[in-house]
């Protein structure tokens, strides 16, 4: 693959969950490679919005995050669904010390669902369950197990992180741009079988189906 | 000269895509101007999505079909200017799931008079997180010319 092979995939990803359950830390965390923890709480506003740039590991591509980061506060709770329009991905985040975080995760789903629609289910694609603020072992009131047993009802993937720690924030958000990718992968297969065009090309085909375009399209474009 | 039943959308007529806003190389633009439904463009994630459709001289479009999976709602705008500027809104229409295959659009016109040099596509919603397109064919024929045109040259 030359220089100009470089695929860059986009995806709006919505961080959820109750308020003060430490989204906006992961995210800025996260946006700023663990140089900007949030030591005072602010609420955040309607949903605040970064990009950040994941590249896929041994291949040429990246994904870049849409990441909006939405309030919690109930008082934003009627623009929650038009917020969660057109997401391809989510972190679904609670607050390890706090219960009602942990109960509420199953609403927060819900809102998921009802924006995906009922009739395709892979509409908002990959997402992720988010356990935070690990480091306050002494106030912990969920374990890792109970997380664990969560995201299996749910379907989701099991994370937990401390922001505060700068431990393994950055894994969600990882694992989410790689999910993505892989849908991608997966959409390209079904375009491929509606037009028609078989599946598996050999190595040395595709790379000559990349050279002749490039160089038609040399002088058009 | 070519005639009206011909597509006007082939690179190998002299059209070209003047814009788009994603590109995955491996599958490029001009494969929706290549006439052949096996190949084609996807986008890479996020809507809205475009695609600038530059024909080689001036058309009176008298219809436009697209092969695409996935696509949700299309909008159309076309320029007469040389350069693709100052588009008009030609139409904006929702599009059913094609499910298992393709979707074969064919865009409302409601004027009588459709002369366009450049016609804009837009996917603003999609039935799923990316689209294919896999055939842009534009129909129509070179515009008579203007009824002031003969008047002024005899003078």
């Amino acid at each position: 693959m030359t220089i100009t092979g470089k695929l860059v995939l986009r995806t709006k990803c919505v961080v959820l969950g109750n308020s003060g359950a430490g989204k906006s830390a992961i995210v800025q965390m996260f946006h700023s490679d663990g140089a900007q923890y949030p030591k005072t709480y602010a609420m955040t506003i309607h949903c605040d919005v970064c990009v950040k740039v994941v590249n896929i590991p041994d291949t040429n591509v990246s994904v870049e995050l849409f990441i909006h980061d939405l309030a919690g506060y109930d008082a934003f709770q009627e623009y929650w669904p038009r917020y969660l329009d057109g997401a391809t991905s989510f972190l679904l985040v609670y607050d390890v010390t706090n219960v009602e975080s942990f109960k509420a995760t199953s609403k927060w789903l819900h809102l998921v669902q009802k924006a995906r629609g009922a009739k395709d289910k892979d509409a908002i694609g990959p997402g992720v369950l988010v356990a935070t603020k690990i480091d306050q072992t002494l106030r912990r009131a969920i374990t890792t197990k109970q997380g664990e047993e969560l995201a299996k009802a749910l379907g989701l993937m099991y994370f937990e992180c401390s922001a505060a720690g700068n431990t393994d924030v950055d894994a969600p958000f990882y694992y989410v741009s790689s999910a993505f990718y892989d849908l991608y992968e997966e959409n390209l297969k079904n375009v491929r079988r509606i037009a028609g065009v078989p599946d598996e090309q050999p190595a040395t085909s595709l790379a000559l189906d990349k050279l002749k375009p490039r160089q038609q399209s040399g002088d058009s474009l | 000269m070519p005639s009206a039943h011909e597509n006007r959308a082939l690179a190998s007529a002299g059209a070209k895509i003047s814009m788009v806003t994603s590109s995955d190389t491996s599958h490029p633009v001009d494969n929706m101007i290549d006439g052949n439904t096996k190949s084609f463009w996807m986008t890479t994630g996020l809507f809205p999505q475009e695609i600038i459709v530059s024909l080689p001289t001036l058309i009176s479009i008298t219809k436009i079909i697209i092969t695409s999976t996935k696509v949700a709602h299309w909008t159309a705008d076309i320029s007469m200017n040389e350069k693709p500027n100052h588009f008009e809104r030609l139409t904006a229409q929702d599009v059913d799931d094609g499910d298992q295959g393709f979707q074969l659009v064919t865009l409302n016109l409601p004027k009588s008079d459709n002369t366009a040099r450049h016609i804009r596509l837009g996917i603003t919603k999609g039935h799923g997180p990316f689209v294919s397109i896999h055939k842009i064919a534009v129909y129509g024929n070179e515009p008579t010319v203007p009824a002031t045109g003969p008047a002024a040259t005899e003078e």
